[in-house]
């Protein structure tokens, strides 16, 4: 997936979920403008809800630029009819240096219930990392984790599922099961968004967009 | 009884009585025809007799006596107790040399310690401390080698004599060794008490008593709880007068009062005696067995310190040099606590500080600190995955020397699980801050670190254990790039363990910037 197609989509999305948008806003000018000197950009939610309306963030973090760390927990959630879940955090740690720059972020959930049971999960976690060191830039999800998953009465192995495994959730919209959107030129800037479970409500009548449930979204960026 | 009274016309008598404790071994035979003392026991304590002889029948200006045939043992106490038939303070001197051809002068000095006199019977104490200058302990019976004590009289006398003993364990200076002191003379007819008066004594010290009366005749009673060292009659001068002598001696266990009393049995005819007791107290107790410690100092890797402070039991300091050594003589033999302080907050010291070390008795312990010391941009961060599964934890941090956070968040699928090494008490999240100072290298591997500090842990299960957790990172590792399968984290919250290569996730040490 490429820088464009990234921008594409915020783009699209900004039409109806701004604050979204907002919340996942690091941006690629910003990456790229910061790539001369190094930079390194951590951001984590162990939920996000978003309607047309209004965005709420639980258990959110963001990593200072100068790297370091941040945290956040959350005991449980509750938005009735869209979202119950315990045991959430993030986490975001990076640092960048002469020779290396790198920076994780960890999402996670417990006990995840979406839509009313539509979808739910035992434990949701969300891991992106990236490093990159001035000839090589990568960024992986490695550590994700999808546990006891049940997807409109579909039970899922306790493995991840591939990266963006997109499936039809009729009436409601959709779900990508571990979406995963990088960018970067793979040299001297890296990113990755890792969103679990992510579900794009649309509406049933004009089948627009209706805002987003994520649970388990990373986000993790370095450049040199 | 009447002290200090007079009794004119009388002929002395000697009679000395020493009352000891511990003493058994016999005097050697008398210089001359002169008939020995009889001699006493044993002394229970630190102060023991050694050697006894004495003498009477002697006149003239000299009253002397040796050691026959064995000699004191150097550091002895000398006692010597002079007896003569004439007015007192005529001993201008007590000396003492050794028995050769011509006689050796040895020069210990002595000091007359308690005298009494009255109706022309006289008797003076005198006492050598610490004495030294002759063949120690020699059995010498050809006597040519014995020490003799002599007393010089600034006017002749016609009977007199002495009593010396030696005595081990007395304080090795007269001011230490003597104490109180007393005498007193009297006169009486029949069943007569003569008492020098009482004195306080030390515990452990020897209490030496003597009397002396003019006339020869016996007690009926001596000092209760004394121990007779010798009694002395002189026939010749029981023949030109009477000399009847008695000394005895106490060694007490515990300090008190000691009043030595004799019965004399003048019997129809008026007697005077005389009575001298005083104390001599025993050697200090040896200072405990004592030994040195050297401490030295290591320091690798950049520091602002110029030097530290090496601390023993916590007020005996002395500065160290980052790389040096100081040594700490004289401790008490046993264990000791060492600390060093005033090390760097960009430093941590790889040995447990204080540490615990025990100096042997006349030897020389050491104790070694190590100081590393990390660059002042020296620093880690990390978050990723331990674990697979159902149970995992994820965790971040940020550890520096001047402090830092971490995070600690252990999922359980099936909450607690008391066969799980990491779930037995369930899920729970930890929120730690590194104390600063706790960051530092770790042994041998240069791409890890350690710290430690202290935080709170929520327990979603077992709420009832939440609460503050002492934490420690007892290494964190960046093998590379990617973190994932190489890096290595063991940490310890309370007695919650977790160790392992990541799963997810990546360590960066960051030691420039």
């Amino acid at each position: 997936m490429t820088g464009t197609r990234i921008q594409l989509r915020i783009a699209r999305r900004l039409s109806g979920l701004l604050p979204l948008a907002v919340m996942c806003g690091f941006t690629l000018a910003s990456t790229r403008a910061e790539a001369q000197t190094g930079s390194v950009t951590g951001r984590g939610a162990a939920a996000v809800v978003t309607t047309t309306t209004s965005a709420q963030q639980f258990a959110s973090v963001g990593l200072p630029s100068a790297g370091g760390m941040a945290d956040s927990e959350l005991a449980s959630v509750a938005v009735p009819g869209t979202l119950f879940a315990d045991g959430l955090s993030s986490i975001t740690t990076g640092q960048l240096d002469q020779m290396l720059v790198s920076t994780t972020t960890t999402a996670q959930a417990a006990n995840v219930s979406v839509l009313r049971g539509l979808i739910t999960a035992d434990a949701v976690l969300a891991v992106a990392t990236s490093y990159a060191n001035g000839v090589t830039a990568i960024s992986e999800s490695n550590g994700s984790a999808l546990v006891g998953l049940v997807v409109n009465g579909v039970n899922y192995a306790d493995v991840p599922p591939a990266p963006n495994t997109h499936v039809s959730l009729p009436g409601v919209g959709y779900v990508v099961l571990n979406e995963q959107i990088p960018y970067g030129d793979g040299a001297h800037n890296t990113g990755l968004t890792v969103n679990m479970i992510h579900v794009y409500l649309t509406d049933p009548v004009s089948g627009t967009p209706a805002g987003d449930i994520v649970v388990g979204m990373a986000k993790s960026a370095a450049s040199l | 009884m009447d002290k200090h009274s007079t009794f004119a016309g009388v002929r002395g008598l000697l009679a000395v009585t020493l009352l000891a404790v511990g003493c058994s071994e016999p005097a050697g035979p008398e210089r001359g025809a002169r008939p020995s003392p009889e001699l006493a026991s044993t002394a229970a304590s630190g102060i023991a007799l050694d050697q006894l002889n004495g003498t009477l029948n002697e006149n003239g200006t000299v009253l002397v006596k040796g050691f026959n045939p064995t000699n004191p043992h150097t550091g002895d106490a000398i006692i010597a107790t002079f007896f003569w038939i004439g007015p007192p303070d005529i001993i201008t001197s007590v000396t003492d040399y050794l028995t050769t051809v011509p006689n050796t002068p040895v020069g210990n000095r002595y000091t007359k310690v308690a005298a009494a006199s009255a109706n022309g019977i006289s008797m003076a104490s005198y006492v050598a401390t610490n004495v030294q200058g002759f063949p120690d302990g020699l059995n010498d019976p050809s006597g040519n080698m014995i020490l003799a004590v002599k007393a010089t009289l600034s006017v002749p006398v016609l009977d007199g004599g002495l009593m010396i003993s030696s005595w081990t364990g007395v304080a090795p200076t007269l001011s230490q060794a003597l104490g109180a002191s007393s005498s007193a003379s009297g006169l009486g007819l029949g069943a007569t008490v003569a008492d020098p008066g009482a004195i306080s004594i030390n515990a452990g010290a020897l209490a030496y008593a003597v009397t002396m009366s003019n006339r020869l005749v016996t007690f009926s009673s001596t000092p209760t709880g004394f121990t007779s060292l010798s009694v002395q009659s002189d026939g010749f001068m029981k023949t030109d007068g009477e000399c009847n002598c008695d000394a005895e001696f106490a060694v007490l266990g515990d300090a008190g009062t000691v009043e030595p009393q004799w019965t004399w049995d003048f019997g129809l005819v008026p007697g005077t005696w005389l009575a001298s007791v005083f104390a001599l107290n025993p050697a200090p107790p040896p200072p405990p067995p004592s030994g040195d410690l050297t401490v030295t100092t290591t320091t690798n890797g950049p520091t602002t310190s110029q030097g530290y402070t090496v601390t023993v039991d916590g007020t005996n300091s002395q500065p160290i040099a980052t790389n040096g050594s100081v040594t700490f003589t004289g401790l008490a033999a046993g264990d000791h606590s060492v600390a060093l302080s005033g090390v760097a907050v960009n430093c941590a010291v790889s040995e447990a500080n204080p540490q615990v070390i025990t100096v042997p008795s006349g030897g020389t312990a050491t104790a070694s600190f190590t100081v590393s010391c990390l660059s002042a941009n020296d620093k880690m961060t990390g978050g990723g995955k331990l674990g697979e599964g159902r149970d995992f934890a994820t965790f971040g941090f940020e550890a520096k020397s001047t402090g830092g956070q971490l995070e600690w968040v252990q999922h359980c699928g099936k909450g607690t699980n008391s066969g799980s090494p990491t779930c037995a008490l369930g899920n729970f999240t930890f929120h730690g801050t590194i104390t600063a100072g706790s960051y530092s290298a770790v042994s041998d591997q240069p791409q890890c670190r350690a710290w430690s500090g202290t935080g709170t842990a929520k327990f979603k299960d077992v709420p009832s254990r939440s609460g503050t957790y002492t934490f420690t990172v007892r290494a964190a590792c960046d093998n590379g790039q990617p973190g994932r399968g190489t890096d290595f984290i063991d940490i310890a919250i309370g007695g919650y363990e977790d160790s392992g290569y990541l799963t997810g996730g990546n360590i960066q040490l960051h030691k420039t910037k």
